[in-house]
């Protein structure tokens, strides 16, 4: 074990232990020779001293030759316990005297004087020294002392040296123990703390021990730093906590965004799907790296080329980004709106090495109607192109349900576009409720509600095996549709008319919507509430309706429309006080067409503008030729239709103004009828034109009163002069009591409002007799004569006043 | 024998010289300027060459030892030391008593020189000098003799000329 691995406290130990040692050694080892050396002085010079005493003593023995006295006085010597030995020499160097004690070893004979001096011998000390007389050298003494009691002294002063020196270190230690202890503990506590730290990464703990001088600086700057790696560690941990939580967040957002992701190496090819990317295109949700083309070859060939031009355009640095919307085929079959948005990485020279981003399905935002969300009539078109394609390959039937509201514009022109789009809200509702037990059927088409506009909506109805199938959906919506809705609190019911078109019945998907909508068409006409299907004969009137069309705008062009006249009478003078004017087609092969079998055409189109513009100029040029033919009497007026299209169209004031200026007929001479409902379009803007016409003094009417959802308060608001009874009521009269109490109702209404009431569709006398009876003073009616032509109705109106009126009966 | 007798004479010489060595002289005798000591031999001393020979111009510390041969019968004056030689036995005692108290050591070889008032008298025993002291004599004198001297004496007299045992 090497000394540096020793712990601390054992080197600590260690130092003191040898430096104590070493100073205990040195200090005896010095006493030892110190006292050796002193002893080997004093002995010197005490053997010295001896000498010289014995010198004065013996010099007069040499001086005077005396042997025996010289012996006798170094027989004295006896009483010196070392001296082992003594001799005397005279001048010559002679051996004159000698003293031998008697435990002196019997080699010890010094017969040859020596030099002057002291010398050492193992055991034995000796010293020779001249013997003086009076300043001048006499002789030689020499002492020969026994070293060795020294020797055992000194063997002594070593043992007792040793000891010491072992006592030494053992209390050095002991004491070094405690001094290490003191000095080492709180290293070794400083580093077990450290230890402790370290394995256990608790950077909270604290070296909990004070102490002084530098271990206390240690402590307390080891302290410091944990603080510091603390606060660091901490800081490091929250970066790696909003790391990972803005990763995590990342992913959890890219689930949530249901983005797919993918990464394409530019180097390699290679391009990597997350599982999302493959899920959304009904894959499987593997995470492998595939090849490019498993991208492209799903992409709609219509968008192909585009996004890889858009690609091309980003790697070649044209655009910050690559942002794409296109279609994706999915395994489904169908087609997936996806919009991606990629960017890519470049080299040091630019050149792009990766590109990588995120795909997201907008199918729902591109499709979806943002109302009710269920998909738009885009997407219900490209999901019946997708059924049309599936029938003529797996000859799978399908239909298409067209739904229109029935009077869902009163809805929302009565209570407002908010309770308008809550009713359409919950009927999407409805629908989607019930196809859903068909929706859970499997196969090649699948069943699809879609809404097409304003209160219009289609399903896409798969899985059908006859036309029982679709009819029995159509029952089934007209079921749902017939429950209460409960819109903001109020209670209400809402009937549609349903057309439904058979797959067979068409080639593209516009023409099956289209066939689907002429049936609709046909069940509103037939009554609503109800379902039709569309047929071959609907088929050749939906031929007629368009023939119609396209024959009614020119015949606007080339005059084959014809005002007809029917005079209104007043029971009060029994005189004709004005004409409705009434449009009929003159047409060239199906002679004159009813306005019943245009006018709804035109209706649907803005053919019904020019129409009703067309009339209205000719029945005031019509008007005004009369009044200035006859001037002498009281003028008439003329009632000519005003559509509801006319009403919201702002042109509507303009070419009242232009006909009556072009005609010259005077304002007041000119009523607009219209019926309640068409009132009820577009409120604001209708009242506003409304007051604008009152204000030229136009006669304003409402025609067929008591029909719509009439508001008593529309007759408060609106500045109406006339109210027409509706035909219905007058053909009821004297049928039941009934409708002659409506009637009446209408009459009071009417003139308690100061209006004047028309009633039309009068036929019988009985009618005419119950009219006059309830006070009704306006009279229209085949009783007094049927529409007539302008020349016809001049004639009429001559004889009227030359023989007066004829009632039939 | 006359070998011999010179070899006698010559460590009595020896003698002498270390005898003043071991002798000190009442302060005042000997003043520092007066660096002679003056051992006094009668001129008709047979052995006085041999002596003179042997101790002539020796140092005692910081004097010379100088032998000067005098006629006893007169001036005694400026004499340290005298040796008696065996030839002035019969004359020795008036001179001696002529010396009583006077600061002169005085050495003889005559049996009876103590008893005469000598200090230091010579003899041979075992063939080797040896000497004796009148300590009596030296004292009356004012002569300090060593002590380590007085160890080497045969015999040391107390009292008048009267000898004492060892």
């Amino acid at each position: 074990m090497h000394i540096r691995n020793l712990s601390i406290r054992l080197k600590l130990a260690l130092l003191i232990l040898t430096s104590s040692g070493i100073a205990v050694f040195f200090a005896s080892s010095g006493f030892t020779v110190y006292e050796s050396q002193s002893y080997r002085a004093s002995a010197v010079r005490e053997l010295t001293a001896l000498a010289d005493t014995l010198g004065a003593n013996t010099a007069a023995s040499l001086a005077f030759n005396d042997q025996a006295t010289a012996k006798a006085m170094l027989g004295a010597l006896q009483t010196e316990p070392h001296l082992l030995a003594a001799y005397l020499y005279d001048f010559q160097g002679h051996v004159f005297a000698e003293y031998r004690s008697q435990g002196s070893p019997t080699n010890l004979i010094l017969s040859v004087r020596r030099p002057d001096g002291a010398s050492f011998d193992r055991d034995t000390l000796t010293l020779f020294r001249g013997v003086y007389l009076n300043g001048e050298r006499t002789g030689t003494i020499a002492l020969v002392y026994d070293l060795r009691d020294f020797r055992s002294l000194v063997l002594e002063y070593a043992k007792i040296a040793i000891l010491v020196l072992f006592l030494s270190v053992v209390a050095s230690f002991l004491f070094s123990l405690r001094l290490a202890r003191f000095i080492g503990d709180p290293l070794v506590k400083l580093a077990a703390v450290a230890r402790h730290i370290s394995t256990e990464k608790d950077y909270s703990i604290r070296a909990q021990f004070g102490s002084g001088g530098e271990t206390g600086l240690l402590v307390d700057s080891f302290n410091e730093m944990l603080t510091q790696i603390e606060s660091r560690e901490s800081a490091l941990k929250d970066a790696l906590r909003s790391l990972e939580e803005s990763e995590e967040r990342y992913a959890l957002a890219a689930r949530g965004a249901n983005d797919g992701l993918w990464d394409w190496n530019l180097v390699s090819g290679e391009i990597y799907f997350s599982p999302r990317w493959n899920h959304m295109l009904g894959n499987a949700e593997s995470e492998q790296w595939a090849d490019p083309d498993e991208w492209f070859k799903r992409i709609h060939d219509d968008d192909r080329e585009r996004v890889r031009a858009e690609i091309a355009a980003h790697c070649a640095n044209k655009t910050p980004e690559f942002v794409s919307e296109y279609r994706m085929r999915h395994n489904s079959g169908g087609y997936v709106w996806m919009l991606s948005r990629g960017i890519a990485i470049r080299d040091e020279s630019g050149k792009p090495i990766r590109m990588a981003g995120s795909q997201t399905d907008v199918t729902e935002g591109k499709i979806a109607d943002p109302l009710t969300r269920i998909p738009n009539r885009l997407y219900f078109l490209d999901r019946l192109e997708a059924a049309i394609e599936s029938s003529k390959c797996h000859g799978a039937h399908f239909a298409v349900l067209f739904i229109d509201l029935d009077h869902f514009k009163l809805v929302n022109d009565s209570l407002g576009h908010a309770a308008g789009d809550e009713l359409l809200i919950d009927v999407a509702g409805r629908l989607r409720a019930s196809i859903r037990s068909n929706a859970r059927q499997s196969g090649p088409v699948q069943s699809v509600v879609a809404r097409i506009g304003g209160d219009e909506f289609a399903i896409l109805l798969g899985h059908i095996e006859h036309e029982s199938d679709a009819s029995t959906v159509a029952s089934r919506v007209l079921e749902r549709l017939n429950e209460p809705f409960h819109i903001e609190g109020r209670r209400m019911f809402v009937s549609a008319s349903i057309g439904i078109a058979l797959g067979s019945s068409g080639n593209t998907p516009e023409d099956l919507l289209r066939n689907a909508d002429t049936a609709m068409y046909h069940a509103k006409s037939n009554g609503k509430a109800r379902f039709e299907f569309f047929s071959d004969g609907l088929r050749a009137q939906a031929i007629t309706r368009f023939e119609t069309e396209t024959g009614l705008r020119k015949a606007i062009d080339e005059n084959q429309l014809v005002v007809y006249y029917q005079p209104i009478v007043s029971l009060a003078n029994h005189c004709i006080c004005g004409y409705e004017a009434l449009v009929r087609w003159n047409h060239p092969e199906r002679g004159l067409v009813a306005p019943g079998e245009f006018i709804p055409i035109a209706e649907e189109s803005d053919l019904i503008l020019l129409l009703g513009r067309w009339v209205l100029r000719e029945a005031c040029r019509q008007m005004a030729e009369w009044q200035l033919q006859n001037p002498a009497e009281p003028p008439l007026v003329i009632s000519v239709n005003v559509s509801a299209r006319q009403l919201s169209d702002p042109r509507l004031v303009e070419d009242v103004e232009l006909a009556l200026a072009e005609s010259g007929l005077r304002h007041e001479s000119l009523a607009l009828e219209m019926t309640e409902s068409s009132i009820m379009g577009d409120a604001e803007q209708t009242l506003d034109a409304l007051n604008r016409l009152k204000r030229m003094n136009i006669r304003l009417e409402i025609d067929d009163f008591g029909t719509g959802y009439s508001s008593l308060s529309y007759l408060q608001r609106l500045p109406f002069d006339i109210l027409k009874i509706d035909r219905s009521f007058v053909n009821e009269l004297g049928v039941g009591d009934g409708s002659r109490s409506i009637v009446k109702a209408i009459l009071e209404l009417g003139h308690s409002f100061g209006m004047e009431v028309i009633a039309e569709g009068v036929e019988t006398d009985l009618q005419l007799i119950s009219l006059r009876q309830l006070g009704c003073i306006y009279i229209q009616g085949y009783l007094f004569s049927r529409p007539l032509d302008a020349d016809a109705a001049n004639r009429f109106y001559r004889k009227s006043r030359e023989t007066g009126l004829t009632l039939r009966t | 024998m006359r070998a011999q007798t010179d070899d006698e004479y010559r460590i009595k010489a020896a003698f002498l010289f270390h005898f003043a060595q071991f002798i000190e002289w009442p302060s005042g005798v000997l003043n520092a300027k007066d660096s002679t000591l003056n051992l006094c031999i009668s001129d008709d001393e047979p052995r006085l060459k041999e002596v003179q020979g042997t101790i002539e111009g020796k140092r005692i510390g910081m004097r010379v030892l100088h032998v000067r041969p005098i006629n006893p019968s007169e001036e005694l004056q400026g004499c340290n030391m005298i040796f008696f030689g065996s030839d002035q036995a019969p004359r020795q005692a008036a001179i001696l008593r002529r010396l009583r108290g006077q600061p002169v050591l005085t050495v003889g070889e005559s049996a009876d020189f103590l008893s005469d008032g000598g200090m230091i008298r010579f003899h041979i025993e075992e063939s080797k000098i040896r000497f004796d002291i009148n300590l009596g004599a030296s004292d009356s004198a004012h002569l300090k003799i060593s002590s380590q001297l007085l160890l080497l004496a045969s015999v040391v007299m107390r009292g008048n000329g009267s000898g004492a045992g060892r």
